[in-house]
């Protein structure tokens, strides 16, 4: 069944569908289902009153007055409480009418407001849950449209079109009844015409909708665009490549307009399409009836003809009606299977572990992990890596760029799951855990230091909602970041930092992260690379500060520099995906020709330290 | 911002309109006149047909029967007036595929233009703009403002012209039928048409708090979607999810109000039409019965179907309406953004191309106006008592002053936050300097064009940033017609290229979400291999080895080396070991130089450097 077919279907019966587990839009409207009733009683109560209009109309035009001839003149007598009674009726009609409409109008735009409001929260939520891995397949890009773009237009075509909707099937069952009264061998047309209209509306849905992803893909593409020159902003001015970006830009926003003009030029035909339908009808009518009427000589049926046609303009304006919201369906369809795509992905992270289970300590195992980011790919970024670490102690791992030295801490914190092997935190397998506490209980500063827009005081309360100010201190204090933040910034803890932290430098984003790790009161301590940017002295300190005020917690730290793990207790050298050597620095020097070389290297840059 | 939101007060709707109208010209101002032309007969056509077809041709069927006129001939005439009525409609659906289609087109080709101008605009801003601005929120003008711009331009304008038209001529007809009772109809429109503009001022209000809103929902989404990685680590889901769900809850309010207060046209226009049909049904029996109608029953009957169906092109026309309304905020957001203030460049001065030497001081020379002769492309910089602050009254950099030139490497030290990388931000006018001047080859860097002045840099920043494409396209991107020899060769020099060739494809690797699952070690060999291809004379390494392993790094250093004794380099790194070959190191405090010579004079000193080295002291 194509899918928007499933969606109207869906939007009419989902209440008696029972797909467990599936995506419902019904599911995101019920919880405003009081004003979803409301609306559609007020749609539908609001069309009766404009079919009865004409009934009054010719109650008043009948039994109004009495017609009577008088010298061959033709001259009428007024019931004047009659006219007045259905002058009445029909005030009362139009304050009704009001009414009804403000209903229509208050609670279309609640429930479709509402309806944007539950999916967005909904897939937002599931994006929260996803792994790792699925965020890496989706693309953030695409993610931030459908989130944004996609929900707005779902949420638009909802309101746009409840109302015709709801009125378009009453008024083609009333018309069509009136036909079929009026003339039932003249109706005999609506059993060629309907079938073909619902074919070729069919036939347009099924063209248009891939039509319509293809803009959806280009939107993402847009996006894509536009996020990297945001991030890059300064790369592109320091190279002087804003024209490369507008040429690389043209090809995406050309992508764009072409598919628009695809998807919406097609179904423009549409309106076209409903015309040459409805003309096509009269004219037969006329013909075949009037045909028909002058051969049998039969004036009667001319005058049923009339009406027939009045009829039938109004029925094929309300499939007009009808063809439209059909159009509306399927472009939003596109979207509509866009979320639904997020909201059926799975993440194969299984938070599965027993809450009663908890990281009692800082020990750490890894027992022959193997490990791959893709299925796909040919060679294991990890491979065969064993090692323990005990609670409490000061861990180094070092290697090349591209040993994979962060794959091995993405482990640790199940980002991602082990291909093989295991991995032990606190003597359990990690998956014994439940995630929010493994990541409760094993901290870690990223090595792209990342903030959020907000407070100094917003990015740290992340690390614990509850922490005092007092709290917040202590960890600066750790950090060496007491002073820079009471004394540089200019509000102190309430200095608001931009998005992604630009007003902070390098260094100071890295102590910030590390500060807000700490507040999390980890067993576990990671740091990736989170040295980088500091000076020798407050890396110094800041270590020393780790070893002596939180003697409990197990740190391991990412380095680059063989300063920096120096004195740790236990040394990891990475190389290629797996264990070159563990031990202490003495051990490592005396036995890792890998650990030498890059200790030889940083020694002789210290060669012309006076003794 | 606030400034132009000031600005925008609602009668900024007819300039806003003006403005995007002024975006169809030449011919595409023809093909709109066409549009409007086609999408007027497209309603006469109809009209006409719908005339035709129930009273000529019916009325002809019953007099030509009731005149007992021959067969043959009665068919023949009523075959005649049925080709006549299928001209009209074939020309009616003629026009209808016309103007739609022409529409689809013009609407694109305008939105191409806009989203062109606000990336070119994007690219013109100053880069303190981006200080303040979220990336959600300059990403909504490419999306959902232009979206709001789509349904307009593609469907209401031309179905506005159509229902105008339709309420014209059903006007004007009611007023062939009878003028007085008319005069009924003529007073509902006008009450319609007042109220109309009544609500859209109000309306239009709340668009544009529904567009505001959605650029805030947006803005949290970029932000913690991009962030979702921290975000999960630090369990920080619920206060994520509650401050997105403020801007959720925002736009729930926001867009409900707006749509609410458009689509309350439609009961009003109901309502009145219901009112003007039963004052017209009650004052025409009067009329009727007072013999004031010369039609009789019938005539009245059909004037009164006529006053119906006259209310209905209202109904379409509200509709259409909020599209427009939606669609003037979403450009009036538009327009306030290509109206911001621009990155300044007046400089005259720019590079001109002398020859096609492959060396780029060569290839190069500068253009200074008012004057004949081409100054060389050494790299000279120098830095006159240069003041510098981000906020007034907030001095970042006092009195700095310093000289380069080829050959020269000038080192910068100093503890975070000491003001290293804004000197950077400064050689590259990313902002203005306070006092003091800045110059390149001793033209002062304000009278140099931006575009020459970045031209004549190369830069490897502290982050390292990657676009969507692939390894080699990444490299290439600082000199767009490298080989791909030139880029192997100068991935060798930058020990990137091990690396590289484990990656599943080698140099065609694609990359994603900014260089997604490369660690910050392999971006900055990446940002280093963009600089050893890219030429200009002079070289800036922002923190460009931080998160490189020792080994590589002296690896790196060693390939470098050759390219940056013909160039001015200016370095600022944490590993002091990596910088004692500058000839001058400046450390800086504050804001300030404190002290200044090479590592050999500076440690002799026995100073600041001194003791930053050996550890006595911190830089505050």
């Amino acid at each position: 069944m194509p899918e928007h077919v499933e969606f109207l279907l869906r939007f009419l019966y989902n209440a008696t569908m029972n797909n467990k587990g599936r995506f419902r839009l019904w599911d995101y409207l019920r919880p405003n289902k009081g004003s979803l009733f409301l609306a559609c009683f007020a749609i539908m109560a609001e069309c009766g009153l404009e079919i009865s209009i004409p009934f009054l109309m010719n109650l008043l035009l009948s039994n109004g007055m009495d017609r009577y001839e008088k010298d061959g003149e033709v001259l009428y007598t007024l019931h004047l409480d009659f006219v007045l009674l259905i002058g009445g009726i029909m005030v009362a009609f139009a304050l009704l009418a009001l009414v009804l409409g403000i209903i229509t109008a208050r609670f279309t735009a609640r429930t479709g407001r509402a309806l944007g409001y539950e999916l967005r929260k909904a897939e937002y939520r599931k994006i929260q849950a996803f792994s790792f891995r699925n965020i890496d397949g989706f693309r953030t890009n695409s993610l931030v449209t459908r989130l944004t773009n996609d929900i707005q237009i779902l949420s638009d075509t909802f309101c746009q079109v409840l109302r015709p909707l709801l009125r378009a099937p009453i008024q083609l069952i009333f018309a069509l009844a009136f036909a079929i009264t009026m003339s039932a061998r003249l109706s005999v047309v609506f059993a060629v015409i309907l079938p073909v209209m619902a074919g070729l509306l069919i036939f347009m849905a099924i063209r248009a909708r891939p039509r319509f992803i293809m803009v959806q893909k280009a939107l993402d593409d847009i996006n894509r665009d536009t996020q990297e020159s945001l991030i890059a902003m300064r790369l592109i001015r320091a190279n002087d490549k804003a024209g490369y970006e507008n040429e690389k830009f043209a090809k995406v926003n050309r992508n764009l307009a072409s598919a628009s003009k695809r998807s919406l030029g097609f179904i423009a035909y549409n309106q076209a399409i409903m015309q040459f339908m409805t003309y096509s009808c009269t004219i037969g009518i006329l013909l075949v009836g009037g045909n028909l009427a002058l051969t049998a000589k039969d004036a009667d049926f001319i005058n049923d003809m009339a009406s027939f046609l009045s009829y039938v303009a109004q029925l094929l304006a309300s499939l007009n009606m009808v063809s439209n919201v059909f159009m509306s369906f399927t472009r939003s369809e596109a979207s509509l299977s866009r979320v639904k795509e997020v909201m059926e992905t799975e993440s194969e992270i299984k938070d599965t572990g027993d809450p009663e289970n908890i990281v009692e300590n800082g020990s750490i195992s890894f027992q022959n992990v193997s490990f791959r980011y893709g299925k796909s790919e040919k060679s294991a970024v990890l491979k065969d890596v064993s090692f323990d670490i005990p609670s409490g102690a000061f861990a180094g791992i070092i290697g090349q760029t591209g040993s994979s030295k962060s794959t091995l801490i993405y482990l640790l914190e199940r980002f991602y799951d082990v291909d093989e092997g295991g991995i032990l935190a606190s003597g359990k397998d990690i998956r014994q855990y439940r995630l929010a506490h493994l990541w409760e209980s094993i901290a870690i500063a990223f090595q792209s230091p990342r903030l959020f827009s907000g407070t100094v005081r917003d990015n740290l309360l992340w690390g614990n909602p509850k922490a005092t100010d007092a709290d917040l201190w202590d960890a600066l204090d750790i950090c060496c970041s007491k002073d820079f933040v009471a004394d540089k910034l200019p509000f102190g803890l309430d200095t608001p930092i931009g998005q992604s932290g630009t007003n902070v430098s390098g260094g100071q984003r890295q102590r910030l992260c590390i500060a807000r790790a700490l507040l999390r009161k980890p067993k576990i301590l990671i740091l990736d690379d989170s040295f980088s940017a500091l000076d020798r002295i407050t890396e110094g300190r800041l270590k020393e500060n780790l070893r002596t005020r939180l003697p409990d917690m197990t740190k391991i730290v990412i380095a680059q520099k063989v300063s920096t793990i120096k004195d740790a207790d236990t040394i990891i050298v990475l190389n290629e995906g797996r264990v070159d050597g563990i031990g202490k620095n003495d051990d490592l020097l005396k036995e890792n020709r890998i650990y030498q070389d890059i200790y030889r290297l940083q020694e002789e840059g210290k060669e012309c330290l006076p003794a | 911002m606030p400034a132009s939101l000031n600005r925008a007060r609602p009668k900024n709707f007819l300039s806003t309109m003006l403005r995007l109208f002024s975006y169809f010209e030449g011919k595409m101002l023809f093909l709109l006149v066409l549009v409007v032309l086609l999408a007027i007969y497209s309603s006469v056509a109809n009209i006409l047909g719908t005339y035709l077809s129930g009273t000529v041709v019916i009325h002809t069927l019953e007099e030509n029967l009731g005149s007992g006129m021959p067969l043959e001939e009665s068919l023949s005439i009523l075959y005649g007036q049925a080709l006549k009525l299928v001209a009209i409609y074939v020309a009616g659906v003629i026009s209808n595929i016309l103007y739609a289609q022409i529409m689809v087109r013009l609407t694109q080709k305008v939105l191409y233009r806009l989203r062109k101008e606000l990336m070119a605009k994007m690219h013109r801003l100053p880069i303190s703009y981006f200080d303040r601005h979220t990336h959600g929120e300059v990403m909504t003008y490419f999306t959902n403002d232009i979206d709001s711009l789509v349904a307009a331009m593609n469907d209401s304008f031309a179905n506005i012209v159509l229902s105008l038209s339709n309420i014209v001529g059903t006007v004007v007809s009611l007023f062939l039928i009878n003028v007085y009772l008319s005069l009924i109809v003529l007073f509902f429109v006008a009450a319609m048409i007042f109220f109309m503009f009544l609500n859209s001022h109000k309306a239009q209000k709340y668009y544009k708090a529904q567009q505001k809103a959605l650029s805030e929902v947006n803005s949290a989404v970029e932000e913690d979607v991009l962030g979702v990685k921290v975000i999960k680590a630090f369990s920080h889901e619920e206060a994520s999810f509650a401050r997105f769900m403020k801007a959720n809850g925002n736009w729930k309010e926001a867009s409900e109000r707006a749509f609410f207060f458009t689509q309350l046209n439609i009961p009003i226009f109901v309502s009145l039409s219901y009112l003007n049909f039963s004052i017209s049904a009650v004052v025409g029996v009067l009329f009727l019965t007072n013999g004031m109608i010369a039609t009789g029953i019938g005539g009245l009957s059909s004037y009164l179907v006529f006053v119906r169906t006259s209310c209905q092109p209202f109904n379409f026309f509200a509709q259409h309406l909020n599209a427009i309304l939606s669609a003037s905020a979403g450009a009036e957001r538009i327009f306030a953004f290509l109206d911001e203030e621009e990155e300044q460049d007046d400089g005259q001065v720019v590079l001109e191309k002398i020859s096609d030497e492959k060396d780029f001081c060569r290839r190069y020379a500068w253009r200074i106006p008012g004057d004949d002769t081409l100054r060389p492309l050494v790299g000279r910089i120098a830095f006159e008592h240069v003041d510098f602050s981000y906020i007034p009254g907030k001095p970042v950099l006092k009195d700095i002053s310093f000289e380069a030139w080829p050959g020269k490497k000038v080192a910068f030290v100093g503890s975070t936050g000491a003001g290293k990388t804004t000197i950077i931000s400064l050689l590259a006018r990313f902002y203005p300097v306070d006092s003091g001047r800045i110059t390149y080859d001793g033209i002062d860097i304000q009278d140099i064009a931006l575009e020459s002045l970045r031209r004549a840099l190369s830069m490897v920043t502290q982050d390292t940033h990657l676009f969507t494409g692939s390894v080699k396209d990444n490299i290439r991107y600082v000199r767009l017609h490298s080989t791909d020899e030139e880029i192997r060769k100068a991935s060798r020099r930058s020990h990137a290229e091990s690396f590289i060739e484990r990656l599943p494809q080698g140099y065609d690797t694609l990359l994603h979400d900014d260089g997604g699952n490369l660690s910050e070690g392999e971006r900055q060999l990446l940002g280093l291999t963009r600089a050893s291809l890219n030429q200009p004379p002079v070289l800036i390494l922002d923190e460009a080895t931080s998160n490189i392993d020792t080994r590589s790094e002296k690896l790196i250093h060693e390939g470098l080396k050759s390219l940056m004794g013909e160039r001015t380099v200016l370095v600022i790194a944490h590993r002091l070991s990596t910088i004692k070959d500058a000839q001058e190191i400046l450390v800086l405090e504050e804001g300030r130089i404190i002290e200044r010579g090479s590592q050999e004079e500076l440690l002799k000193k026995k100073g600041a450097y001194y003791d930053l080295y050996t550890g006595r002291r911190e830089l505050a």
